[in-house]
């Protein structure tokens, strides 16, 4: 019995010390253009969509699993497996859409930063070059270890929009039937909408985080048992906070009938309806959200640029070890703080179209990641079953339709 | 196939390739090599109207065109199906594109191309293209990028990695290993390429030494960097290695031996004939740093009542290399230096003058064997002299020294390119 309770104690030290890539990559994804998406959706159709939230998180798991499985399996990030396996030519529109989505990206978490602290009275002139000076420190000077344990402290701080909704009193017995039984009208505006939720949960980019993550951290095939529970736990807790973003919004703003744009908005119209605390702490969430994207995006960025030229790449190396990773860093982290600093910058349209981009290159990306992971010169026995590959190639069909629509609707819509 | 010819492997595989008799076109999938340093190239998978066939590497030539000889085609004279049992490495799916990392395991940059090089002996693998022009190429826009930067002024120029760099080549694993340090890894540019190409074909040339005659072997020995005429003779059979020496200038015959060993070096005199070996040995007697052993033992004297016509018809005769014939020597009968006839001087004179009677054979400047190169250099560069005979202590002629090898000597580069005159 005893024994049997050592192993379990075991098993939750090495369980401990094995997470932190799924749970990172998936909180990241409540960046500031989800939260935007998030708080919107609460606000203009109640609890009515938080259905959407139960297949997103589905989809989330089955990608982030097959990239935890590639990384653990060869050792190579997902940029180096497109490389030698796409050659030059497909690399090169993927980088390239990426490289310019993210920089855009970047610049709006900035664009988060500023507005969460703007309710504070803090001008973004202050706030957003603090910030981005905090996050170079944290990864230059930084080794993975040491920003891996700032990142989860960050997933943990996220929690904070539980007591958000809880502080709107939610009409719980509306939430639980809007789960079970939700109301789905088949207009363009609703159909959208649950796109850009799907859509936001999964983004390009997550998929290279995700999988040069488990490389950095140094984690082997033996500990997949391990690494799942991260994957799963990280999409839990992303879809957690979605549902509480979206019951605080949906039991004040729309019942209220009160219309937002962004997130700040949604910080600042919780204050007359649902209370100072709860305004307060929704800043805040954005606030370490923002920060917690503005860090992961150019990382990621940097990290799979690198990776397709083959140049050294990690949060671990020195600057002499990785120059190339570094320098790339810097620069997309000047250039999303210096477009912030603009004044009068076109913020709407520089998210749009980043999401635009991204829309375009999921579905490639995804299919790569689908003939890579089937490949048995990559990936040996670890190949997806058939379970996997049906809801692989549905995911991929599906999103990649969905990114087609989204990205129609946001040139003509 | 032609000599010294190289291209990229990314445009082998998008060149059209002519097949023989009727067969039409077809396109190379792959190329295969056989581990080796370097690996040479034994097979490729085609793409043929017929079907896929592997074929073995030969009967093939390479024609370039368009203007920087970008485009190329490749033509089969004959298609031969590759034994399949040899083992190749697939340098398409193994190596393009595949990580380079440094002994310690650190990532430095990917294979964007690799450079292959048609030698007499075959075709092998050379370099890794690890620049930016590379990755153009291969995006099929390097000769558009070219030209814009050119338009500017500026140049696109690609690095290479030599495959004599490549410590370990681990397929399946993550990719290439180099030996050498990262720092100064991204060294080296086209025109060096070019040494590696001449480096590789030196294996072939020995082959090609075997089929030559030993005069003409000779001729082109002489032409090439002493290591590499040591590395020759090294590969040659002995007796071919003796006759071909026979056949050179003692003085070169004496720097090549300096380069090899010395057990070598006397085995190759003794299998001369004697009175070749003698002069060799002698030069081989004197310090590095005296003129005996940089002065030519072979040289044109004649005697003092030797008449121009019968001078003329001794130079039409042996027609020898322009740079003795600079200056002509007149010896007496103890071999004592007595008169230096200029080349201008001779012809500008009557047939029937006896070179004693010529102007200009008055002056005469000349060193001893035993002084040193430095003494040399210094009346050389003072009286602008083209060559300079050389005496020993009895006065008497043993050599000559031109001004190419004194030039040479200065400039202490290895090339024997000087000599070229």
């Amino acid at each position: 019995m005893s024994l049997k309770r050592k192993g379990l104690w075991k098993q939750l030290m090495i369980l401990l010390a094995i997470i932190g890539p799924g749970i990172v990559t998936g909180s990241v994804d409540n960046d500031v253009g989800g939260i935007t998406t998030y708080s919107v959706a609460g606000a203009t159709y109640g609890y009515h969509m938080l259905w959407t939230l139960i297949p997103a998180g589905i989809v989330l798991f089955l990608v982030q699993e097959m990239n935890a499985r590639m990384g653990l399996v060869t050792n190579k990030g997902l940029a180096d497996l497109i490389r030698e396996n796409a050659g030059v030519k497909i690399t090169f529109f993927i980088f390239v859409g990426l490289l310019i989505a993210d920089v855009a990206n970047t610049t709006t978490e900035f664009a988060g930063v500023a507005g969460s602290m703007q309710i504070f009275g803090i001008s973004k002139y202050i706030s957003v070059p603090i910030a981005a000076i905090g996050v170079w420190l944290l990864v230059v000077k930084g080794n993975y270890k040491m920003a891996e344990r700032i990142f989860l402290i960050f997933s943990v701080f996220l929690l904070s929009y539980v007591f958000s909704a809880l502080f709107s009193k939610p009409d719980w017995h509306a939430v639980g039937t809007a789960l079970v039984r939700p109301e789905i009208s088949w207009t363009p505006d609703y159909i959208t909408m649950v796109i850009g939720l799907v859509g936001t949960t999964i983004a390009p980019w997550m998929q290279f985080y995700m999988q040069s993550a488990v490389i950095e951290k140094g984690l082997k095939i033996e500990d997949y048992k391990y690494t799942i529970i991260d994957v799963a736990v990280g999409c839990v807790l992303t879809i957690v906070v979605a549902f509480f973003i979206m019951t605080a919004c949906a039991s004040t703003l729309h019942v209220h009938g009160i219309h937002i744009e962004a997130a700040e908005d949604a910080a600042q119209a919780l204050r007359p309806v649902a209370g100072h605390a709860a305004s307060t702490i929704f800043a805040l969430g954005l606030f370490v959200a923002s920060i917690f994207s503005a860090t992961i995006l150019p990382v990621a960025t940097a990290f799979y640029v690198c990776e397709a030229f083959g140049f050294e790449a990690g949060i671990d190396k020195r600057l002499d070890e990785a120059p190339q990773f570094y320098v790339l860093f810097t620069i997309i982290l000047i250039l999303g703080m210096g477009i912030i600093l603009i004044p009068n910058a076109p913020l709407i349209k520089i998210s749009i179209w980043s999401q635009v981009i991204n829309g375009l290159l999921l579905p490639v990306v995804l299919v790569c990641m689908m003939l890579l992971v089937n490949n048995r010169e990559v990936m040996g026995k670890h190949v997806n079953g058939l379970i996997s590959n049906i809801a692989g190639w549905g995911t991929a069909g599906v999103l990649g339709l969905l990114s087609i629509y989204l990205v129609f609707s946001s040139l003509f819509g | 196939m032609a000599g010294n010819q190289s291209f990229y492997l990314s445009r082998a595989l998008t060149s059209p390739v002519r097949l023989p008799g009727g067969m039409g076109r077809g396109r190379i999938l792959e190329i295969l090599a056989k581990d080796g340093e370097p690996p040479k190239v034994i097979a490729c998978r085609l793409k043929t109207p017929q079907g896929v066939r592997t074929v073995a590497w030969e009967h093939i030539s390479l024609t370039k065109t368009g203007k920087r000889s970008s485009s190329y085609t490749f033509t089969f004279e004959q298609l031969t199906d590759f034994d399949a049992s040899e083992d190749g490495i697939e340098l398409k799916h193994l190596l393009l594109d595949k990580q380079i990392m440094d002994v310690e395991g650190r990532k430095i940059v990917r294979v964007n191309d690799i450079r292959l090089a048609i030698v007499t002996e075959g075709t092998f693998v050379i370099a890794m293209d690890v620049g930016m022009a590379g990755l153009l190429r291969r995006l099929g826009v390097d000769s558009l990028v070219r030209r814009l930067i050119e338009a500017f002024g500026g140049s696109l120029s690609t690095t290479f990695i030599p495959w004599s760099r490549m410590e370990a080549f681990v397929p399946d694993q993550h990719g290439l290993k180099l030996s050498i340090d990262n720092a100064n890894l991204l060294t080296m540019h086209p025109s060096d390429l070019a040494d590696l190409v001449e480096e590789l074909d030196r294996r072939s040339q020995a082959l090609i030494f075997k089929s030559m005659d030993a005069e003409h072997a000779a001729e082109v020995l002489e032409e090439m960097e002493p290591e590499a005429q040591a590395q020759v003779l090294r590969e040659l059979p002995l007796e071919l290695a003796a006759d071909v020496l026979e056949q050179m200038p003692s003085d070169e015959v004496a720097d090549i031996l300096d380069e090899m060993s010395e057990d070598k070096a006397e085995e190759l005199l003794e299998e001369m004939e004697k009175s070749a070996s003698d002069e060799v040995r002698e030069l081989m007697e004197y310090p590095d740093d005296a003129v005996g052993s940089l002065m030519s033992t072979d040289f044109l004297c004649f005697r003092a009542d030797d008449t121009v016509d019968m001078v003329l018809a001794e130079l039409r005769r042996q027609q020898p290399d322009a740079e003795t014939m600079y200056s002509l020597y007149v010896v007496d009968g103890e071999e004592r230096l007595t008169a230096i006839v200029p080349l201008p001087s001779l012809v500008v004179s009557q047939p029937w003058q006896k070179l004693s009677e010529i102007e200009g054979s008055k002056r005469l400047h000349s060193v001893r064997d035993t002084d040193s190169i430095p003494q040399l250099v210094e009346l050389v560069s003072k009286y602008s002299l083209l060559s300079i005979p050389v005496i020993d202590e009895d006065d008497r002629l043993v050599g000559a020294v031109v001004v190419d090898d004194v030039v040479y000597e200065m400039l202490k580069s290895p090339s024997r390119r000087w000599r070229a005159g």
